[in-house]
């Protein structure tokens, strides 16, 4: 793999890490400012010109407070929070023979973006967490996805699943500023957007 | 790398995988692949009100796919209403609760389900240790799942207080009918050659099959006429709508009374044989003329004279329909005796049991558990927190409770702790300041719900169910002529891991509470207990949904389960506490103020696309109510030109309690004295994000109150003003 690919794929893995709960496993380590030099370093190798996330080496939580903001930011079921989960800002299924009154409705858990989801990962004997059992086509697996797909796919799979898949993060924003999310997870959804965007552009070339 | 991955997705083979399935990535290709899948089809019943219609669940792909009437079931017949459709996108709803919660000041905390549970039965001991089981109740919306395991579960505790959503809806009828026949009779719409609707909302308090019944009745002749203050969606369908004066359904049938033994237009034959009380209910009814009606209920003597005689002149193939919340639900102080009144009109004409009269069915004989292998509880013998039945507190009110009563014991300390499943006490009955600050001082208040309703921001623990697509539950039985069993089974897998079946949670609780032996029993060895003596498996019911039985033969004159094992007009234990023992009238407690234009009574009613607040929700129907404008507040056109307002207006609606905002109706199809507000809105759970802050709810203007006689809430009993916002 080249060098370019294994800074991406790392830091696909890092935006993976950051946007799933907090644990103490690893909290610390991934906001420490050693992160945050290594990340500058994997943009610049890239050419990547973006600023960095203000959660990676910059203002600081502890890892109570940092599962507290994730909770009410991206993972309170309750409409409270933008779930970063595909399926809910896109249309449910693009079959025409389902008869559901949400068939074409966004909002929804388990459409056609979770479906293809659990299929891939089941080709690929990958495991995902039980908790996310509701949600494979959740953001973070989703980029977690997109790291194996840089370290062990084609150019082509990668860009499908960019432009398939990791194409709502503007929708996701939007629903993050309608509720008011932490502006260090707001932040770092800016970051993955502009990131994910950076990346489409470099496949392409 | 630079940092500690907590690896996400478990890899084995992927990367040879990759190579191996280039089009597995590509959406598009995957799409094609699903779309030749084919369908398979499996039974449910419906949860979008208390029904239970029977349906089929259309899956592809292991993904819901549709939903369709299931043709034998007897509620449904092959069709179902919108809320059908709406409930069963709750599988895929991404605001339903997916973990436990613990309350924390106005915030909830997911926990785990030990500590839930640890919490809970450390709570209960020390309540129980304290207080003892009298301080505790369970509250719930009565099916099957719910009755049988929170029953046990309560009988195991001692503890004797199960109460239902009733007082806030039809409770008056198990009091009325059940004083005077025994029971609440069902009705023959398709036999019957005359049906008067009092409040009965066929067209909104919807049962497809009734709809399917009712139509075919009048496509044979079948006259039905409708008295209701509004022109509801029954009325639409009817022959005849007479408005009526909100509150006074009870002078109108007894002056009706009055006429058919006046002019001895009754069946003589069956009052002589199947009653007692007759002549007491005669002298009580002597005064009740037409003439003596006419004033108070708005409608001209000729007519109730005309309806008197041509409904006994069809007897016994007619009826007054037994009614459900309709006009005389929990509406009214003098609802209890509406209702006996009705049941005694019934009577008069000798149409109990009749073809096209009233019905008297039961259920399927369900087999019980092994009682050596898995005895019952003892019944406990204390008496009941909410004083229903006892002597001193509400002797008359039915086993069906008080949960407005329950909230005024909180907050008198004499009520500790609660169970509530599937049921909003707190946003469903009148004065949620009263029935929150109350639920919400309990010491433990435990809510086992899918979504965080306004009662689950009382609780201190959410114990999350599965939508019920997703979870087997108890098998239920319909009365009929054929009586017939159904099954919700599990159609779909659990989207959210954590959530678990009541049973589940119950069995659970109950092995930390020490009262495990009670429930040494798997659902579907209890399934199987309760269909062994119906001829069918439960895996073939899994399969058909519905099962239908034998035909029961009925004796002619129905057993009535009454003291005197006959009709009663006149009811002893009525007297006993100090009520009249035969219906008289009785005016409403309160009446607009003629002299006030602003002055209306505040009558609300169910819409056919939700029921109550519980669908209020729900994207796809709440978009039904946006289109149609159909949360405005209905006012009758002359009276809404006296004011100035127009159809469309923004009004001010306020009684002593609350005010509030909503656009108008102006329409020729409400009696004068009332303002109507249909009663699925106004939902104030900020975890209810569609529903919040929608249309207005009657609750809110209504203060809390007990009925005289059963101590229902009387949910109509107020009055508003209205006026140009």
């Amino acid at each position: 793999m080249e060098r370019t690919d294994r800074a991406r794929a790392s830091i696909y893995n890092l935006l993976a890490e950051l946007l799933m709960p907090p644990t103490a496993e690893n909290w610390e380590e991934l906001t420490s400012p050693g992160t945050a030099e290594w990340l500058q370093s994997e943009l610049a190798e890239l050419g990547c010109n973006l600023p960095l996330p203000a959660m990676v080496g910059g203002e600081q939580l502890d890892l109570a407070a940092a599962g507290d903001a994730y909770y009410h930011s991206l993972a309170h079921p309750l409409g409270q929070s933008a779930l970063p989960i595909e399926s809910i800002y896109k249309p449910w299924t693009t079959d025409p023979s389902c008869e559901l009154s949400i068939a074409s409705e966004k909002g929804y858990l388990g459409g056609d973006a979770s479906a293809h989801l659990a299929d891939i990962y089941k080709a690929l004997d990958l495991a995902i967490p039980p908790e996310y059992s509701h949600a494979p086509d959740h953001l973070g697996l989703e980029l977690s996805l997109m790291a194996l797909l840089v370290e062990n796919g084609s150019r082509e799979q990668q860009s499908l699943f960019l432009s398939q898949h990791l194409d709502w993060l503007p929708d996701l924003l939007e629903a993050a500023d309608a509720r008011g999310i932490h502006s260090l997870y707001r932040d770092l959804l800016v970051f993955a957007r502009d990131f994910i965007a950076w990346d489409r552009v470099n496949l392409a070339e | 790398m630079k940092f500690t991955r907590r690896t996400f997705l478990k890899a084995s083979a992927a990367t040879g995988a990759l190579a191996a399935t280039s089009g597995l990535i590509d959406q598009k290709v995957w799409a094609q692949g699903q779309q030749a899948a084919s369908v398979e089809m499996k039974p449910s019943l419906c949860n979008g009100c208390s029904s239970h219609c029977g349906m089929w669940v259309y899956l592809k792909n292991g993904r819901l796919w549709k939903v369709a009437g299931h043709t034998d079931h007897p509620r449904s017949r092959g069709k179902l209403c919108a809320r059908a459709h709406g409930a069963a996108t709750w599988l895929y709803d991404p605001n339903r609760i997916t973990r436990p919660l613990k309350r924390e000041g106005d915030k909830f905390k997911p926990v785990s389900w030990e500590q839930a549970l640890d919490e809970i039965a450390v709570k209960l001991k020390e309540i129980l240790a304290k207080d003892g089981p009298g301080a505790i109740f369970y509250g719930h919306n009565p099916r099957e799942t719910g009755v049988f395991y929170g029953t046990r579960f309560m009988h195991a505790l001692g503890a004797p207080t199960i109460c239902t959503h009733n007082a806030s809806c039809n409770t008056t009828l198990n009091t009325g009918w059940g004083a005077t026949v025994g029971t609440t009779p069902g009705s023959d719409v398709g036999g019957a050659k005359y049906i008067i609707f009092i409040g009965r909302n066929f067209g909104e308090g919807i049962r497809t099959s009734q709809v399917t019944s009712l139509t075919r009745a009048m496509e044979k002749g079948t006259k039905v006429v409708c008295i209701d203050p509004r022109h509801n969606a029954t009325a639409n369908l009817a022959s005849e709508w007479i408005p009526i004066r909100p509150g006074t359904d009870l002078a109108l049938v007894l002056a009706m009374a009055n006429v058919i033994i006046s002019e001895e237009l009754y069946d003589m034959a069956f009052v002589e044989q199947h009653t007692i009380g007759f002549d007491e209910f005669r002298a009580a009814v002597q005064s009740y003329t037409p003439e003596w009606a006419e004033p108070i209920t708005d409608i001209p003597a000729a007519t109730i004279y005309r309806l008197a005689r041509e409904l006994a002149s069809h007897k016994p193939n007619c009826f007054i329909d037994p009614s459900w919340k309709g006009a005389f639900g929990t509406n009214y102080k003098n609802s209890s005796q509406t209702c006996r009144a009705v049941a005694c009109l019934n009577a008069l004409l000798g149409n109990m049991g009749t073809p096209g009269g009233l019905t008297f069915y039961e259920g399927p004989k369900f087999g019980k558990l092994d009682p050596a292998k898995h005895p019952e509880p003892p019944k406990p013998t204390l008496p009941r927190a909410d004083g229903a039945g006892v002597k001193g507190e509400w002797p008359l009110a039915t086993s069906q409770g008080l949960p407005h009563y329950l909230a005024q014991k909180a907050k008198e300390g004499k009520v500790k702790a609660g169970f509530i499943r599937h049921h909003n006490p707190v946003r469903n009955f009148p004065d949620p300041e009263h029935m929150m600050t109350g639920y919400k001082g309990l010491e433990l208040l435990v809510v086992f719900e899918t979504h965080l309703t306004e009662t689950a921001m009382a609780a201190t623990h959410i114990l999350p169910e599965p939508s019920f697509l997703e979870r087997e539950e108890v098998v239920e039985g319909l009365a009929g002529k054929k009586p017939a069993a159904c099954l919700r089974p599990q159609v779909v897998a659990k989207i959210h891991p954590e959530t678990r079946s009541f049973d589940e949670i119950i069995v659970a609780l109950a092995h930390k509470l020490g009262i495990g032996q009670y429930f040494q029993f798997s659902l579907e060895e209890l399934n199987r207990a309760r269909l062994a003596p119906l001829g069918i498996t439960l895996e073939e019911l899994r399969q058909k949904g519905t099962f239908i039985g034998e035909e029961v033969p009925v004796p002619e004159v129905p057993e009535f389960k009454t003291p005197s094992g006959k009709v009663e007009f006149y009811v002893a234990k009525f007297a006993e506490n100090g009520h009249s023992p035969v219906p008289v009238w009785e005016a409403p407690l309160v009446s607009p103020d003629p002299g006030n234009p602003r002055s209306f009574r505040l009558i609300h009613g169910k819409q056919g696309y939700h029921s109550h607040t519980a669908t209020a929700n729900i994207p796809y129907l709440l978009q039904i109510t946006k289109d149609h404008d159909a949360e405005r507040l209905w006012l009758n056109a002359s009276r809404a030109a006296a004011l100035g307002i127009k159809d469309g207006d923004l009004v001010l609606v306020k009684s002593a309690l609350a005010s509030g905002k909503v656009r108008v109706k102006v329409t020729e199809r409400l009696h004068p004295d009332a303002a109507y507000l249909p009663s699925g809105y106004g939902s104030f759970s900020p975890y209810l994000p569609n529903a919040r802050g929608f249309g207005l709810n009657q609750n809110d203007f209504t203060p809390y109150m007990m009925e005289p006689l059963n101590g229902h809430a009387m949910m109509m009993e107020v009055i508003v003003e209205v006026q140009k916002a």
